[in-house]
């Protein structure tokens, strides 16, 4: 029998649908294994060098939180500040009141905002290679800023939790259950490779578009931080403070950066501060922020003072936060002609009642004018590490190393003439960590002062003593040293992690 | 039916089925890449992209379960004018699309895995009858259904999954033996009423008289996030719904009644307007006037003082609400205008009548407006009130 054309183009047709059908048949499988196209994906990421800039910006994006967390967790902890609760109870307030619990919504954000970080970090360092960048000095740069970085968390968790995960490259789930705390001298040992490394790796510095981005200076800069938090006597062998006696290690780092010739001591205080100087000869490294509602500001200047005195004083953007007041114990520390305490402090306001409220809180980083779209939308970069701080660390090790006394007494009056006051002749480590304290008031760098130098317990008890007339804290014992693992880290498997002795 | 002459139905029903849910999300295997992105440069810099992965990546993904057993009896009496339907069921869910919790240290707190298993079994009853059949007619409707939801597997350890995290706790649980999502809260028991009491009970860290009182659950003599206990679950265990036609001549009268009970609701807009030391200058709501003041003046035993409140901000069973109600759902009233309009040509019909909704009702829900509302994570912050409504209406077909 004959078919006629129209009959064959109908069993081509049926052919054709059937062929289709199979197709579809044969296409489903029981896993998921379609690669997205229209999203951006891992799998079509990590190929060149513009992938690796990105991948490291967001890295750098995980900084935002390193400010408020110092703030919080050191400065709130340190005598610096009396925030003991009034009409409520926040997070913060059984810091200060050395009561905090586990369940502490900061110390859970503390612990996956640095590992969501380092995660960051390892995805640039897994996946960079000379095949995807082959040049070498990009690749240089873009593998000593996640080291940096990457260092950066690890000093934060070491100080913060002790001995902690030690997770230096991707991790699924499944295999992060199986991976127990590693000894804090392990989490050291990262640390101090990745400095090392990135101060090899990093420019000296950076010019226009660059401006801001980690150098070989503030990696080593960091490092001397490190050895210095390393060498101070031990209070408590759980903590961050080993007695390695490393005082010549972070000297040498020290001066070399001092030698560089690559930072100046900025000889007016506001001005280390200002909106319009950032970036400036005192900054090793800051973290980065700008206003414009593009979700690039901080909260830092909304998050030390109050509504009630942003409405005072007519600054549009307020929030519905605490009352974080300055400890007398930190203004009376100030002479009176200490030109830092006006600046670094509110020393009362007029209300909008026309009242005046005596009350205390750090406007160091506030621009009334400033502001930006909302209370979380402030421009000012945060510092990390200033020269201020590198001169200083560097006097405290010619003390220890049996330096000179000359030139110790040289920085510290240095500082001091900045701020108005007279020179002081031999200089003691009490006196320097005194200095300090008045000069990086509000940068967060109290309570890791206070832990590194041994003073923290005799320091806090004596303060709690004077200030706390309400006896809301607890006294200030070795184990506080250390903040409890978030008992979301501890659920994740029973056992895995042991809490922090004192918090169980 | 011979033999059964008041049945005039009788119909025995079973089924079995699996079905799956593949509503799953665009690729949630894969590990997406979000904007993260910073700020470099001199002066006050500018934006520079930045990109990372935004989720952990699981290539084991696959669909959720469903497998449902039901039996049912349909019987209809005295030629269908009480005719009543009865299902029982079982449904099993397995791997379950869940957000479980992981190790922070990969970088993230949760990631979607197919993962334990959830039972819900019940039944359903519904009874209509044709109570008058005459001028006037009557007929009910009534349904009413169980269900029970119980969890039976979660993740490899049965990690119970906690959320609802804020001010220092979770307040919802989801672990093995009870329901989906249930509350999770520290039982307030009344008010420490003296300086003695205060003493000698256990507290949080901070409270004195005044304060509220809590059981201590894990007997460790301090109140904190461990003494959580479940209390309750956010699904109704009965649910049910009446409704009643009436016509007589042209008119017709219809109201449905429903109401659920055996769930709680837990209203964090409660915790906020209600909960003193949330600003000693705001405003309070009425309860506050039978709040203890002294132990002289101890008010009613439930509230608390006002202030000061030194005692934090864990969350208590003091915002966790009785969700059954009763409600009018609607009242219609209409005529039939037919027989009026059957002389305009092109008429087919028409009808006028006048209805109204949630007009009359019952509740325990002090903590919101309505105590279906959940619009924030299996809370109540604040969602608006059920309307209310009356609707004058005529229809005209042509």
């Amino acid at each position: 029998m004959q078919l006629t054309n129209a009959a064959k183009h109908q069993l081509h047709a049926i052919n054709w649908w059937m062929l289709l059908i199979i197709l579809i048949l044969n296409s489903c499988t029981s896993k998921l294994d379609v690669k997205p196209i229209s999203d951006p994906s891992v799998e079509n990421f990590y190929r060149n060098q513009q992938d690796f800039e990105q991948a490291v910006n967001a890295a750098y994006n995980g900084l935002g939180t390193y400010p408020t967390r110092h703030f919080f967790l050191s400065e709130i902890r340190s005598d610096n500040m009396y925030v003991p609760g009034d009409g409520g109870t926040y997070d913060w307030n059984p810091v200060n009141n050395f009561i905090v619990n586990a369940s502490n919504t900061l110390m859970s954000s503390a612990w996956s905002d640095c590992y969501n970080t380092i995660m960051r970090c390892n995805s640039v360092l897994d996946n960079i290679n000379e095949q995807k960048v082959p040049d070498q000095a990009a690749r240089d740069q873009l593998t000593g800023e996640a080291k940096f970085i990457r260092a950066l968390m690890y000093f934060d968790l070491v100080r913060f939790f002790g001995a902690v995960p030690k997770i230096t490259k991707l991790v699924g789930a499944a295999e992060a259950q199986e991976i127990a705390r590693s000894p804090v001298s392990e989490i050291y040992d990262v640390i101090i490779a990745d400095l090392e490394s990135a101060s090899q790796l990093l420019p000296d510095t950076y010019s226009g578009a660059a401006k801001g981005r980690a150098t070989r200076y503030a990696a080593a800069g960091l490092l001397a931080r490190v050895y210095l938090t390393r060498s101070g006597p031990v209070l408590f062998d759980k903590g961050p403070v080993l007695n390695s006696n490393e005082y010549g290690k972070a000297r040498d780092l020290l001066r070399s950066i001092i030698n560089s010739g690559k930072y100046a001591f900025i000889s007016d205080y506001a001005q280390i501060f200002s909106y319009d100087n950032e970036n400036n000869s005192e900054s090793l490294f800051e973290v980065q922020f700008k206003s414009g509602g593009t979700g690039t500001g901080t909260v830092i200047p909304a998050e030390m003072l109050p509504t009630v005195y942003m409405r005072a004083a007519k600054i549009p953007v307020q929030g519905g936060n605490d009352f974080k007041f300055v400890s007398n114990d930190l203004l009376q520390s100030y002479p009176v002609a200490d030109m830092r305490l006006a600046f670094n402090i509110l020393q009362g306001y007029t209300d909008e009642g026309g009242n005046f409220v005596n009350q205390n809180y750090f406007k160091k980083f506030l621009d009334p004018k400033r502001y930006g779209v909302d209370l979380r939308d402030w421009g000012i970069n945060q510092p990390v590490l200033r020269y201020t701080d590198v001169l200083m660390m560097y006097a405290e090790t010619l003390l220890h190393t049996g330096g000179s006394q000359a030139e110790a007494d040289s920085i510290v009056n240095m500082v001091r003439t900045r701020a108005g006051l007279p020179a002081v002749n031999g200089v003691n480590a009490d006196q320097l960590l005194e200095e300090r304290r008045r000069e990086f008031a509000a940068e967060g760098l109290r309570w890791h002062d206070l832990v590194r130098t041994g003073k923290v317990v005799t320091v806090m008890n004596a303060w709690m003593a004077k200030e706390d007339e309400r006896h809301v804290m607890k006294p200030m014992q070795p184990a506080y040293i250390l903040y409890p693992i978030p008992q979301t880290a501890i659920n994740i498997r029973p056992g895995l992690y042991e809490q922090n002795e004192g918090y169980n | 039916m011979k033999g059964l002459p008041h049945v005039s139905e009788l119909k025995l029903r079973g089924s079995w089925g699996l079905s799956g849910n593949n509503n799953i999300g665009d690729f949630s295997q894969a590990a997406l890449l979000g904007f993260y992105n910073y700020v470099l440069g001199t002066g006050e810099g500018a934006l520079v992209k930045g990109q990372t992965s935004s989720n952990i990546p699981n290539p084991d993904l696959g669909w959720e379960k469903s497998e449902t057993i039901d039996a049912g009896l349909d019987l209809g009496l005295f030629d269908n004018r009480i005719f009543v339907s009865f299902d029982y069921y079982r449904k099993l869910n397995t791997d379950l699309l869940l957000n479980i919790p992981v190790a922070a240290v990969t970088g993230f707190n949760t990631a979607i895995t197919n993962i334990g298993k959830v039972e819900n079994k019940g039944w359903e009853l519904e009874l209509s009858t044709r109570n008058l059949t005459g001028k006037l007619e009557w007929s009910t409707n009534l349904n009413l259904s169980h269900n029970t939801n119980k969890v039976l597997q979660l993740g490899p350890n049965n990690t119970p999954i906690i959320y609802g995290n804020f001010d220092n706790m979770g307040h919802h649980i989801t672990t093995v033996g009870q329901p989906i999502g249930a509350f999770y809260v520290i039982e307030t028991i009344g008010v420490l009423k003296t300086a003695a009491e205060a003493a000698s009970s256990p507290i949080i860290a901070g409270e004195e008289a005044g304060d509220p009182k809590y059981r201590d659950a894990n007997n460790d003599k301090v109140i904190d996030v461990k003494d959580a206990v479940i209390m309750g679950q956010p699904d109704p265990t009965y649910v049910w719904g009446i409704t009643n036609n009436f016509s007589y001549k042209g008119f017709d009268l219809s109201f449905l009644f429903q109401g659920q009970w055996g769930n709680k609701i837990y209203s964090t807009f409660g915790r906020a307007i209600d909960r003193m030391g949330s600003g000693i200058v705001d405003n309070s709501l009425g309860i506050w006037r039978d709040r203890w003041r002294s132990e002289s003046d101890p008010g009613n035993g439930i509230v608390p003082k006002a202030w000061p409140i030194t005692y934090g901000r864990l969350k208590d069973s003091r915002w966790l609400y009785n969700a059954s109600y009763w409600r009018l759902r609607t009242v219609t009233m209409g005529y039939n205008l037919s027989k009026l309009l059957k002389h305009i040509p092109g008429v087919n019909g028409a009808r006028i009548y006048v209805s109204a909704e949630n007009i009359w009702g019952k509740d325990h829900y002090t903590g919101g407006f309505n105590p279906e509302a959940i619009n924030d994570s299996g809370d109540d912050y604040g969602a608006f009130p059920l309307a209310k409504s009356f609707i004058l209406g005529v229809n005209i077909s042509f």
